[in-house]
C-alpha cells in the first residue's frame, strides 16, 4: 500500500498537476502554512458526502417526530421537510426506511441519483395526499362504480 | 398482352387478413374529479390535455414522451386490486398533476378482459 502523500500549501503552485491528478483519484490532502490540514475532492464526491450528512441528520428528526403521538406532532417536528406531516405513520415509517437505504447507496455508489429521484416521488406523493379529496380517492378501496367514463379532451360526441 | 395473375412486386396479402390494431385503453375518471377533468383544457390548455389522454389510452406504462412522470411512494402507491398497475403520478408542466393505474386485462361488468385506465386523481392547484 502506497503512503499517503501530504502535500504543502506550496505545492498547490509547484506541483499543481500532481495535486490535481491525486485529487480527481480520490483526495489530495494539504498541509497549509499554519499546519491545518486540508483536502482536496471531487466536486461530485464533496456533494455526496455533503447530502449524505444532512439526510442523516434530516432522518434523524423525522424519525423523533415519528416517536411522538399524533397529536402532539406540530409542522415543526419534521424541520425543514414539513411536507412529511401529510404521510400517516405507516408512511411515514416506510419513508424513512426507503430513504435510509437511499442513502447509503447514495454514499456506498457515490452518486445521488436514486436519493434524489426517491425523494422527489415522496414529495409528490405527500404533497397528491394533504388534499381531502385526493386523499380518500388514493387511499381508498376500489370501488368500480366510483370510476366513469372519460371522453378525448376536445372530442365531440 | 394478357394480364397474368401472377404480380413479383405486388407484396402478399398478410394470411389471415389485416392485422389486429392494437386495442387502447378505456380511460375511466373517479366521479369526484369529473368536473376538473371536464376543465382539464382549460386549465391546462387542450394540447396538453389531449397528449395526456393520448399516453394514458396508448402507453400508460411507458414514460410520457413529453411530460414527467413518476410513481407514488406507500400506499397511495399500491394497486388498487389484483392486476392493477401501480399509481402513476402524471405532471402537466407547472399546470397540473394527474394520478393514475392501469390494468391490461380488466374484467368489470362486461366480464371480457380489456384495457382500462383509471384516473384517480386530478391536481390542478399551483406549485
Amino acid at each position: 500500500m502506497a503512503a499517503e502523500v501530504i502535500y504543502t500549501a506550496s505545492d498547490l503552485d509547484r506541483k499543481r498537476r500532481e495535486v490535481t491528478d491525486a485529487a480527481r483519484r480520490g483526495v489530495a490532502r494539504i498541509r497549509d502554512t499554519d499546519g491545518m490540514g486540508l483536502v482536496l475532492l471531487p466536486a461530485r464526491h464533496y456533494e455526496v458526502l455533503d447530502a449524505v450528512s444532512r439526510w442523516h441528520d434530516r432522518l434523524d428528526v423525522a424519525e423523533r417526530a415519528l416517536a411522538k403521538s399524533t397529536v402532539d406532532r406540530v409542522p415543526r417536528d419534521f424541520g425543514d421537510l414539513t411536507w412529511l406531516r401529510h404521510l400517516d405513520d405507516e408512511d411515514l415509517a416506510t419513508c424513512i426506511t426507503e430513504l435510509r437505504d437511499a442513502v447509503s447507496v447514495a454514499y456506498h455508489d457515490d452518486d445521488l441519483t436514486e436519493l434524489d429521484q426517491l425523494v422527489r416521488d415522496w414529495r409528490v406523493t405527500a404533497d397528491e395526499l394533504a388534499d381531502p379529496a385526493r386523499r380518500e380517492s388514493l387511499l381508498g378501496s376500489f370501488n368500480a362504480n366510483d370510476f366513469a367514463e372519460a371522453e378525448r379532451p376536445g372530442d365531440t360526441g | 398482352m394478357t394480364a397474368s395473375a401472377y404480380q413479383p412486386y405486388e407484396p402478399a396479402r398478410r394470411p389471415g387478413g389485416r392485422p389486429a390494431a392494437k386495442p387502447g385503453y378505456r380511460v375511466l375518471v373517479h366521479r369526484k374529479f369529473a368536473d376538473l377533468w371536464t376543465a382539464l383544457p382549460e386549465r391546462v390548455g387542450l394540447t396538453a390535455a389531449q397528449q395526456f389522454y393520448d399516453h394514458v389510452a396508448n402507453t400508460p406504462g411507458h414514460p410520457a414522451a413529453i411530460n414527467r412522470t413518476g410513481i407514488l411512494r406507500g400506499k397511495a402507491g399500491e394497486p388498487m386490486a389484483s392486476g392493477f398497475s401501480r399509481t402513476i403520478h402524471y405532471e402537466i408542466t407547472g399546470a397540473g398533476r394527474i394520478d393514475y393505474q392501469f390494468n391490461d386485462a380488466y374484467r368489470g361488468i362486461r366480464g371480457d378482459p380489456h384495457p382500462v385506465v383509471f384516473i384517480r386523481a386530478i391536481n390542478l392547484s399551483s406549485h
